[in-house]
Protein backbone atom coordinates (compact mmCIF):
# COMPACT_ATOMS: atom_id res chain seq x y z
CA UNK A 1 0.00 0.00 0.00
CA UNK A 2 1.56 3.28 -1.01
CA UNK A 3 1.68 6.10 1.30
CA UNK A 4 -0.95 8.28 -0.86
CA UNK A 5 -3.57 5.79 -0.35
CA UNK A 6 -2.84 5.28 3.04
CA UNK A 7 -3.03 9.70 3.38
CA UNK A 8 -6.44 8.80 1.45
CA UNK A 9 -7.35 6.49 3.99
CA UNK A 10 -6.63 8.04 6.93
CA UNK A 11 -8.31 11.55 6.05
CA UNK A 12 -11.68 9.22 5.48
CA UNK A 13 -11.37 7.87 8.55
CA UNK A 14 -10.74 11.07 10.27
CA UNK A 15 -12.15 13.78 8.59
CA UNK A 16 -15.39 13.20 10.23
CA UNK A 17 -14.21 13.63 14.10
CA UNK A 18 -12.19 16.34 13.16
CA UNK A 19 -15.49 18.40 11.74
CA UNK A 20 -17.45 17.25 14.96
CA UNK A 21 -14.53 18.64 17.02
CA UNK A 22 -15.15 22.30 15.60
CA UNK A 23 -17.17 24.35 17.27
CA UNK A 24 -18.72 26.90 15.36
CA UNK A 25 -18.40 29.94 17.57
CA UNK A 26 -19.09 33.88 17.09
CA UNK A 27 -15.44 34.94 18.21
CA UNK A 28 -12.43 32.84 19.40
CA UNK A 29 -12.03 32.70 23.38
CA UNK A 30 -9.82 35.95 24.16
CA UNK A 31 -10.54 38.74 24.98
CA UNK A 32 -9.63 40.99 22.01
CA UNK A 33 -11.85 38.54 19.83
CA UNK A 34 -14.74 39.33 22.07
CA UNK A 35 -14.05 43.26 22.22
CA UNK A 36 -13.59 43.38 18.09
CA UNK A 37 -16.62 41.76 17.89
CA UNK A 38 -18.84 43.83 20.20
CA UNK A 39 -17.66 46.54 18.01
CA UNK A 40 -18.34 45.32 14.76
CA UNK A 41 -21.59 43.57 15.26
CA UNK A 42 -23.10 45.95 17.83
CA UNK A 43 -21.19 49.35 17.83
CA UNK A 44 -20.22 48.95 21.35
CA UNK A 45 -16.67 49.71 22.77
CA UNK A 46 -15.64 47.11 25.36
CA UNK A 47 -13.44 48.26 28.40
CA UNK A 48 -12.87 45.94 30.98
CA UNK A 49 -13.13 47.35 34.34
CA UNK A 50 -9.47 48.31 35.45
CA UNK A 51 -8.30 45.95 38.53
CA UNK A 52 -10.52 43.37 37.57
CA UNK A 53 -8.58 39.98 36.57
CA UNK A 54 -9.72 38.29 33.53
CA UNK A 55 -10.94 34.82 34.15
CA UNK A 56 -10.22 34.03 30.98
CA UNK A 57 -14.14 32.15 30.59
CA UNK A 58 -16.28 32.58 27.73
CA UNK A 59 -19.45 31.05 26.10
CA UNK A 60 -20.41 29.99 29.91
CA UNK A 61 -24.21 28.54 29.84
CA UNK A 62 -25.91 29.67 33.57
CA UNK A 63 -29.44 29.49 34.44
CA UNK A 64 -31.75 31.38 36.70
CA UNK A 65 -33.05 28.13 38.31
CA UNK A 66 -32.21 26.14 41.01
CA UNK A 67 -33.24 22.69 38.79
CA UNK A 68 -30.25 24.15 36.10
CA UNK A 69 -31.61 22.96 33.29
CA UNK A 70 -35.01 23.84 34.08
CA UNK A 71 -35.38 27.90 34.05
CA UNK A 72 -34.49 31.30 31.93
CA UNK A 73 -30.86 31.49 31.49
CA UNK A 74 -27.98 32.54 29.20
CA UNK A 75 -24.75 32.60 27.51
CA UNK A 76 -21.84 34.85 28.71
CA UNK A 77 -18.66 35.65 29.26
CA UNK A 78 -15.85 37.21 29.84
CA UNK A 79 -15.67 37.14 33.41
CA UNK A 80 -13.69 39.48 35.83
CA UNK A 81 -13.25 39.16 39.15
CA UNK A 82 -12.21 42.14 41.68
CA UNK A 83 -8.98 42.10 43.14
CA UNK A 84 -10.40 41.26 46.43
CA UNK A 85 -12.14 38.64 45.06
CA UNK A 86 -15.87 39.87 46.47
CA UNK A 87 -17.00 41.37 43.18
CA UNK A 88 -17.07 38.68 40.16
CA UNK A 89 -19.13 40.43 36.97
CA UNK A 90 -20.11 38.60 33.98
CA UNK A 91 -20.54 40.21 30.37
CA UNK A 92 -23.38 38.64 27.58
CA UNK A 93 -21.55 36.83 25.23
CA UNK A 94 -23.74 37.89 22.97
CA UNK A 95 -25.54 41.22 23.43
CA UNK A 96 -29.33 40.63 21.65
CA UNK A 97 -29.98 42.44 18.47
CA UNK A 98 -33.08 41.98 16.81
CA UNK A 99 -33.84 44.60 13.68
CA UNK A 100 -36.87 46.12 13.24
CA UNK A 101 -37.75 44.07 10.39
CA UNK A 102 -37.12 40.72 11.96
CA UNK A 103 -39.47 42.02 15.03
CA UNK A 104 -42.00 42.06 12.33
CA UNK A 105 -41.34 38.98 10.90
CA UNK A 106 -40.66 37.06 14.19
CA UNK A 107 -44.32 38.99 15.15
CA UNK A 108 -42.25 40.25 18.22
CA UNK A 109 -42.67 43.93 17.63
CA UNK A 110 -44.68 44.96 20.46
CA UNK A 111 -42.63 42.82 23.12
CA UNK A 112 -39.20 43.47 24.66
CA UNK A 113 -36.39 40.59 25.49
CA UNK A 114 -35.37 42.17 28.24
CA UNK A 115 -38.53 42.49 30.28
CA UNK A 116 -39.46 38.92 28.75
CA UNK A 117 -35.84 37.34 30.02
CA UNK A 118 -35.88 39.65 33.40
CA UNK A 119 -39.25 38.28 34.25
CA UNK A 120 -38.18 34.82 33.27
CA UNK A 121 -34.87 34.88 35.22
CA UNK A 122 -36.50 36.31 38.82
CA UNK A 123 -39.91 33.12 38.66
CA UNK A 124 -37.22 31.25 37.69
CA UNK A 125 -35.29 32.27 40.88
CA UNK A 126 -38.28 32.16 42.82
CA UNK A 127 -39.11 28.42 41.51
CA UNK A 128 -42.54 29.70 39.91
CA UNK A 129 -40.95 29.09 36.20
CA UNK A 130 -39.43 26.44 34.65
CA UNK A 131 -39.87 26.82 31.22
CA UNK A 132 -42.67 27.27 28.80
CA UNK A 133 -45.01 24.38 29.13
CA UNK A 134 -43.39 22.94 32.10
CA UNK A 135 -46.15 21.59 34.43
CA UNK A 136 -44.21 22.61 37.22
CA UNK A 137 -44.98 26.25 36.18
CA UNK A 138 -46.81 28.08 39.20
CA UNK A 139 -49.01 29.95 36.90
CA UNK A 140 -51.27 30.97 39.41
CA UNK A 141 -49.25 32.87 41.74
CA UNK A 142 -48.02 36.70 40.23
CA UNK A 143 -44.54 38.22 40.19
CA UNK A 144 -45.20 41.89 39.58
CA UNK A 145 -42.03 43.50 37.42
CA UNK A 146 -41.77 46.81 39.56
CA UNK A 147 -41.56 44.93 42.51
CA UNK A 148 -38.04 43.62 41.65
CA UNK A 149 -37.00 45.88 38.59
CA UNK A 150 -35.79 49.38 38.84
CA UNK A 151 -35.53 51.19 35.91
CA UNK A 152 -33.36 54.43 35.29
CA UNK A 153 -33.76 56.52 32.20
CA UNK A 154 -31.82 59.73 31.70
CA UNK A 155 -28.66 61.22 32.69
CA UNK A 156 -27.26 58.39 34.50
CA UNK A 157 -27.54 55.77 31.73
CA UNK A 158 -26.29 58.10 29.41
CA UNK A 159 -23.41 58.97 31.12
CA UNK A 160 -22.38 55.87 32.26
CA UNK A 161 -23.57 53.97 28.76
CA UNK A 162 -24.24 56.17 26.69
CA UNK A 163 -27.35 54.27 26.82
CA UNK A 164 -31.22 55.17 27.42
CA UNK A 165 -32.31 53.18 29.95
CA UNK A 166 -30.47 50.43 32.85
CA UNK A 167 -33.20 48.12 34.19
CA UNK A 168 -31.44 46.49 37.34
CA UNK A 169 -32.62 44.07 39.82
CA UNK A 170 -30.85 42.03 42.45
CA UNK A 171 -31.76 37.91 41.55
CA UNK A 172 -34.03 36.57 44.04
CA UNK A 173 -32.72 33.16 45.75
CA UNK A 174 -29.70 34.12 43.98
CA UNK A 175 -27.60 31.30 45.89
CA UNK A 176 -29.55 29.27 44.26
CA UNK A 177 -28.40 30.26 40.46
CA UNK A 178 -26.50 28.06 38.43
CA UNK A 179 -23.23 27.47 36.11
CA UNK A 180 -22.91 25.09 33.76
CA UNK A 181 -19.30 25.48 33.96
CA UNK A 182 -17.87 23.01 36.70
CA UNK A 183 -14.97 25.65 38.17
CA UNK A 184 -17.63 28.73 38.46
CA UNK A 185 -19.98 26.96 40.34
CA UNK A 186 -17.76 25.57 42.64
CA UNK A 187 -16.55 29.57 43.12
CA UNK A 188 -20.13 30.50 43.19
CA UNK A 189 -21.23 28.16 45.90
CA UNK A 190 -18.48 28.55 48.29
CA UNK A 191 -18.75 32.10 47.79
CA UNK A 192 -21.19 34.64 46.07
CA UNK A 193 -24.59 34.01 47.04
CA UNK A 194 -25.63 37.38 45.92
CA UNK A 195 -26.48 38.60 42.48
CA UNK A 196 -27.37 41.85 40.83
CA UNK A 197 -28.59 41.85 37.29
CA UNK A 198 -28.50 44.97 34.42
CA UNK A 199 -29.92 45.12 31.05
CA UNK A 200 -28.51 47.87 29.49
CA UNK A 201 -30.74 49.40 26.24
CA UNK A 202 -31.03 52.22 23.92
CA UNK A 203 -33.45 52.39 20.87
CA UNK A 204 -32.48 50.66 17.53
CA UNK A 205 -29.49 49.19 19.41
CA UNK A 206 -28.26 45.57 20.91
CA UNK A 207 -29.38 44.92 24.45
CA UNK A 208 -26.51 44.28 27.10
CA UNK A 209 -26.73 42.12 30.02
CA UNK A 210 -24.40 42.52 32.70
CA UNK A 211 -24.47 40.41 36.21
CA UNK A 212 -22.71 40.76 39.21
CA UNK A 213 -22.43 38.26 42.24
CA UNK A 214 -20.85 39.61 45.36
CA UNK A 215 -19.80 37.76 48.76
CA UNK A 216 -21.21 38.82 51.92
CA UNK A 217 -18.65 41.30 51.98
CA UNK A 218 -18.49 42.41 48.30
CA UNK A 219 -22.96 43.10 48.81
CA UNK A 220 -22.15 45.88 51.07
CA UNK A 221 -20.05 47.54 48.28
CA UNK A 222 -22.61 46.51 45.75
CA UNK A 223 -23.29 50.34 44.62
CA UNK A 224 -18.95 50.91 44.51
CA UNK A 225 -19.13 47.91 41.91
CA UNK A 226 -22.03 49.40 39.53
CA UNK A 227 -20.25 52.47 39.82
CA UNK A 228 -17.11 51.00 38.75
CA UNK A 229 -19.07 49.74 35.37
CA UNK A 230 -18.70 53.69 34.45
CA UNK A 231 -17.95 53.37 30.54
CA UNK A 232 -16.56 49.76 30.50
CA UNK A 233 -18.82 49.57 27.33
CA UNK A 234 -20.11 52.41 25.22
CA UNK A 235 -22.63 52.61 22.73
CA UNK A 236 -20.84 54.20 19.64
CA UNK A 237 -23.10 56.49 17.99
CA UNK A 238 -21.54 56.60 14.96
CA UNK A 239 -22.46 52.67 14.88
CA UNK A 240 -25.07 51.39 12.10
CA UNK A 241 -26.09 48.42 10.95
CA UNK A 242 -25.22 47.00 7.50
CA UNK B 1 -78.77 15.56 13.52
CA UNK B 2 -75.22 15.75 15.60
CA UNK B 3 -73.68 12.51 14.16
CA UNK B 4 -74.38 13.67 10.76
CA UNK B 5 -72.42 16.61 11.04
CA UNK B 6 -69.85 14.81 12.79
CA UNK B 7 -69.26 12.26 9.40
CA UNK B 8 -69.36 15.53 7.35
CA UNK B 9 -67.17 17.43 9.41
CA UNK B 10 -64.69 14.04 9.86
CA UNK B 11 -64.96 14.05 5.74
CA UNK B 12 -64.28 16.98 5.15
CA UNK B 13 -61.60 17.28 7.13
CA UNK B 14 -59.83 14.37 6.05
CA UNK B 15 -60.40 15.40 2.31
CA UNK B 16 -59.08 18.88 3.29
CA UNK B 17 -55.69 17.13 4.77
CA UNK B 18 -55.17 15.16 2.28
CA UNK B 19 -55.30 17.79 0.06
CA UNK B 20 -52.94 20.14 1.80
CA UNK B 21 -50.62 17.52 2.40
CA UNK B 22 -50.04 17.05 -0.94
CA UNK B 23 -49.42 20.55 -1.46
CA UNK B 24 -46.87 20.26 1.56
CA UNK B 25 -45.02 17.25 -0.06
CA UNK B 26 -44.68 19.17 -3.15
CA UNK B 27 -43.53 22.40 -1.43
CA UNK B 28 -40.85 20.34 -0.62
CA UNK B 29 -39.31 19.67 -3.47
CA UNK B 30 -40.18 23.54 -5.21
CA UNK B 31 -38.08 26.37 -3.72
CA UNK B 32 -39.25 28.21 -6.91
CA UNK B 33 -42.89 29.23 -5.01
CA UNK B 34 -41.50 31.85 -2.76
CA UNK B 35 -39.87 33.52 -5.85
CA UNK B 36 -43.62 33.79 -7.89
CA UNK B 37 -44.08 37.36 -9.49
CA UNK B 38 -47.47 38.86 -9.75
CA UNK B 39 -46.31 39.86 -13.48
CA UNK B 40 -47.82 35.89 -14.08
CA UNK B 41 -51.38 35.34 -14.35
CA UNK B 42 -52.26 32.73 -11.93
CA UNK B 43 -55.45 29.84 -12.82
CA UNK B 44 -56.33 26.61 -12.24
CA UNK B 45 -57.06 24.27 -15.19
CA UNK B 46 -59.95 22.81 -12.89
CA UNK B 47 -61.74 23.43 -9.94
CA UNK B 48 -62.49 19.45 -9.44
CA UNK B 49 -59.99 18.01 -6.85
CA UNK B 50 -59.85 15.10 -8.13
CA UNK B 51 -58.73 15.79 -11.21
CA UNK B 52 -56.07 18.78 -9.92
CA UNK B 53 -52.70 18.50 -11.45
CA UNK B 54 -49.20 19.14 -10.02
CA UNK B 55 -49.13 22.15 -11.74
CA UNK B 56 -52.69 23.07 -10.41
CA UNK B 57 -51.46 22.88 -7.10
CA UNK B 58 -48.31 24.64 -7.91
CA UNK B 59 -50.65 28.02 -9.24
CA UNK B 60 -52.69 27.31 -5.69
CA UNK B 61 -49.64 27.71 -4.02
CA UNK B 62 -48.23 30.73 -6.00
CA UNK B 63 -51.78 32.25 -5.54
CA UNK B 64 -51.88 31.94 -1.66
CA UNK B 65 -48.51 33.32 -1.28
CA UNK B 66 -49.68 36.27 -3.09
CA UNK B 67 -52.55 37.28 -0.76
CA UNK B 68 -51.95 39.05 2.36
CA UNK B 69 -53.70 37.16 5.15
CA UNK B 70 -54.07 37.79 8.73
CA UNK B 71 -55.73 36.27 11.60
CA UNK B 72 -58.78 38.03 14.11
CA UNK B 73 -59.82 36.18 16.90
CA UNK B 74 -59.24 32.64 15.84
CA UNK B 75 -60.68 33.51 12.51
CA UNK B 76 -58.80 33.96 9.02
CA UNK B 77 -59.23 37.30 6.60
CA UNK B 78 -57.71 37.87 3.03
CA UNK B 79 -57.21 41.53 2.92
CA UNK B 80 -57.70 41.05 -0.96
CA UNK B 81 -61.35 41.71 -2.28
CA UNK B 82 -60.63 40.97 -5.66
CA UNK B 83 -58.30 38.85 -7.94
CA UNK B 84 -57.50 41.34 -9.74
CA UNK B 85 -55.59 42.47 -6.95
CA UNK B 86 -52.89 39.63 -7.10
CA UNK B 87 -53.29 39.09 -10.81
CA UNK B 88 -55.26 35.69 -9.99
CA UNK B 89 -58.50 34.67 -11.61
CA UNK B 90 -61.79 35.35 -9.68
CA UNK B 91 -62.97 31.59 -9.92
CA UNK B 92 -59.39 30.98 -8.01
CA UNK B 93 -59.58 33.57 -5.51
CA UNK B 94 -63.59 32.65 -4.66
CA UNK B 95 -61.82 29.26 -4.23
CA UNK B 96 -59.14 30.31 -1.84
CA UNK B 97 -61.51 32.51 0.05
CA UNK B 98 -64.07 29.42 -0.06
CA UNK B 99 -61.16 27.10 1.35
CA UNK B 100 -60.24 29.58 4.06
CA UNK B 101 -64.12 29.90 4.89
CA UNK B 102 -64.34 26.77 5.07
CA UNK B 103 -61.19 26.35 7.22
CA UNK B 104 -62.23 28.42 9.77
CA UNK B 105 -65.64 26.28 10.06
CA UNK B 106 -63.85 22.79 9.85
CA UNK B 107 -60.54 23.89 12.63
CA UNK B 108 -62.37 25.82 15.27
CA UNK B 109 -60.54 24.98 18.56
CA UNK B 110 -63.59 23.31 20.07
CA UNK B 111 -63.70 20.53 17.16
CA UNK B 112 -60.20 19.51 16.68
CA UNK B 113 -59.77 15.92 18.45
CA UNK B 114 -57.43 16.16 21.26
CA UNK B 115 -56.44 12.91 21.29
CA UNK B 116 -54.09 13.60 18.25
CA UNK B 117 -50.68 15.10 19.92
CA UNK B 118 -49.78 18.03 19.34
CA UNK B 119 -46.52 20.42 19.27
CA UNK B 120 -48.29 22.90 22.17
CA UNK B 121 -47.43 23.53 25.45
CA UNK B 122 -49.32 23.32 28.78
CA UNK B 123 -51.23 26.31 29.93
CA UNK B 124 -49.05 29.31 31.17
CA UNK B 125 -51.48 31.50 32.45
CA UNK B 126 -50.63 34.01 34.61
CA UNK B 127 -46.96 33.16 34.80
CA UNK B 128 -46.09 36.63 33.41
CA UNK B 129 -44.60 34.74 30.84
CA UNK B 130 -47.31 33.48 28.48
CA UNK B 131 -46.87 33.59 24.70
CA UNK B 132 -49.51 35.20 22.67
CA UNK B 133 -51.09 32.15 21.31
CA UNK B 134 -49.54 29.44 23.20
CA UNK B 135 -50.06 26.92 20.24
CA UNK B 136 -48.33 28.57 17.53
CA UNK B 137 -44.93 27.36 18.61
CA UNK B 138 -44.07 25.55 15.33
CA UNK B 139 -44.83 28.88 13.36
CA UNK B 140 -42.62 30.99 16.05
CA UNK B 141 -39.76 28.54 15.06
CA UNK B 142 -39.79 28.20 11.01
CA UNK B 143 -40.05 32.43 11.51
CA UNK B 144 -37.01 32.35 13.96
CA UNK B 145 -34.65 30.45 10.84
CA UNK B 146 -34.68 33.53 9.18
CA UNK B 147 -37.08 32.38 5.89
CA UNK B 148 -40.39 33.28 6.91
CA UNK B 149 -42.33 35.61 8.63
CA UNK B 150 -44.49 34.50 11.74
CA UNK B 151 -48.00 35.39 10.01
CA UNK B 152 -46.77 33.11 6.44
CA UNK B 153 -45.93 30.10 8.71
CA UNK B 154 -49.22 30.66 10.58
CA UNK B 155 -51.39 30.91 7.86
CA UNK B 156 -49.93 28.15 5.98
CA UNK B 157 -50.06 25.37 9.17
CA UNK B 158 -53.11 26.96 9.65
CA UNK B 159 -54.13 26.14 6.05
CA UNK B 160 -53.36 22.21 6.70
CA UNK B 161 -55.36 22.46 9.56
CA UNK B 162 -53.10 23.08 12.61
CA UNK B 163 -54.27 26.00 14.28
CA UNK B 164 -54.41 23.89 17.28
CA UNK B 165 -51.12 22.35 17.52
CA UNK B 166 -49.08 20.68 14.49
CA UNK B 167 -48.69 16.84 15.37
CA UNK B 168 -45.16 15.20 15.55
CA UNK B 169 -45.23 13.36 12.51
CA UNK B 170 -45.84 16.69 10.08
CA UNK B 171 -42.83 18.30 11.49
CA UNK B 172 -40.61 17.02 8.26
CA UNK B 173 -43.39 18.43 5.96
CA UNK B 174 -43.64 22.04 7.43
CA UNK B 175 -40.39 22.75 8.26
CA UNK B 176 -39.07 20.89 4.28
CA UNK B 177 -42.02 23.05 2.94
CA UNK B 178 -39.75 26.72 3.68
CA UNK B 179 -36.26 25.46 4.36
CA UNK B 180 -36.00 22.48 1.38
CA UNK B 181 -32.42 22.08 2.01
CA UNK B 182 -32.73 21.71 6.05
CA UNK B 183 -30.41 19.11 7.67
CA UNK B 184 -32.35 16.89 9.87
CA UNK B 185 -30.79 14.78 13.14
CA UNK B 186 -32.34 13.49 16.17
CA UNK B 187 -29.24 14.76 18.33
CA UNK B 188 -27.14 17.63 18.25
CA UNK B 189 -23.85 16.94 17.29
CA UNK B 190 -21.64 20.11 16.39
CA UNK B 191 -20.55 22.69 19.54
CA UNK B 192 -20.86 26.43 19.24
CA UNK B 193 -23.85 28.23 17.58
CA UNK B 194 -26.59 26.58 16.26
CA UNK B 195 -27.71 29.09 14.18
CA UNK B 196 -31.49 29.74 14.87
CA UNK B 197 -31.83 25.81 13.85
CA UNK B 198 -34.97 24.20 14.72
CA UNK B 199 -35.58 22.60 17.74
CA UNK B 200 -38.62 19.76 18.98
CA UNK B 201 -38.42 18.99 22.06
CA UNK B 202 -40.98 16.86 24.29
CA UNK B 203 -42.91 18.59 27.18
CA UNK B 204 -45.50 15.27 28.00
CA UNK B 205 -46.24 12.19 26.37
CA UNK B 206 -48.31 14.18 24.09
CA UNK B 207 -47.06 17.26 24.14
CA UNK B 208 -44.21 19.55 22.12
CA UNK B 209 -42.38 22.57 22.43
CA UNK B 210 -40.78 24.12 19.16
CA UNK B 211 -37.97 26.82 19.62
CA UNK B 212 -34.48 27.79 17.82
CA UNK B 213 -31.09 26.56 18.86
CA UNK B 214 -28.35 29.04 19.90
CA UNK B 215 -25.73 27.77 21.34
CA UNK B 216 -24.41 24.31 22.12
CA UNK B 217 -22.27 23.96 24.87
CA UNK B 218 -20.46 20.29 24.08
CA UNK B 219 -18.83 20.62 27.79
CA UNK B 220 -21.66 20.41 29.48
CA UNK B 221 -24.04 18.76 27.30
CA UNK B 222 -26.29 21.84 27.42
CA UNK B 223 -28.13 23.71 24.53
CA UNK B 224 -29.36 27.20 24.93
CA UNK B 225 -32.20 28.38 22.74
CA UNK B 226 -34.18 31.01 21.71
CA UNK B 227 -37.89 30.84 22.02
CA UNK B 228 -39.36 33.72 20.55
CA UNK B 229 -43.03 32.74 21.45
CA UNK B 230 -42.16 33.64 24.81
CA UNK B 231 -39.56 35.81 24.00
CA UNK B 232 -37.00 34.43 25.98
CA UNK B 233 -33.70 31.66 26.36
CA UNK B 234 -33.16 29.22 28.58
CA UNK B 235 -30.89 25.99 28.71
CA UNK B 236 -31.52 22.86 27.83
CA UNK B 237 -30.08 19.03 28.18
CA UNK B 238 -29.00 18.28 24.63
CA UNK B 239 -30.37 14.65 24.90
CA UNK B 240 -33.58 16.27 25.99
CA UNK B 241 -34.42 17.07 22.03
CA UNK B 242 -35.94 15.08 19.78
CA UNK B 243 -35.64 16.44 16.59
CA UNK B 244 -33.47 19.68 15.42
CA UNK B 245 -33.25 20.50 11.61
CA UNK B 246 -30.57 23.05 10.53
CA UNK B 247 -31.24 25.73 8.37
CA UNK B 248 -29.03 24.82 5.23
Amino acid sequence: MNILKLIFIFSILFAPWNLSAQENLWYKKELPAYTEYLSNDFGIVFNPISKFANLDKFYVLWSASKVPEKGTGSIYGPIFISKKKDCMIMYSAQPNFVSKEEKERLGIENRSFHRSQITGEIRSALGLYFGHGNPLNKNNVETRFKDYVTIIAGKKPYEMFNADSIFIYDLPNADSVYFFDESLERMRKEKYPYCTGMFITKNDRATMDIKLFFTKKGEKKKNQYIEMLYKSIWYDDKFHYE
Amino acid sequence: MKSIRKSNLFTTTVVMLFFFSIIGFWGCEKESIFESQYTEYLDLETYEMSKMSVKDMETYVQALQRLNIDKKNGLYRIKQTSGAQVNISEELFKYITKGFKRTNEIFAPKTVNNLIPRLKSGSTEGDGTQPSDSTHCVAYSLAGMGGVSLNNAIAYLDSLGYSNGVPPSALDSVVYHFYPNARKSNSVTQGGSLNNAFIWYPTSDTTGHAVNGMFYDSNSGYVLYNDYQNNQMLPIQADSISTIYYPY
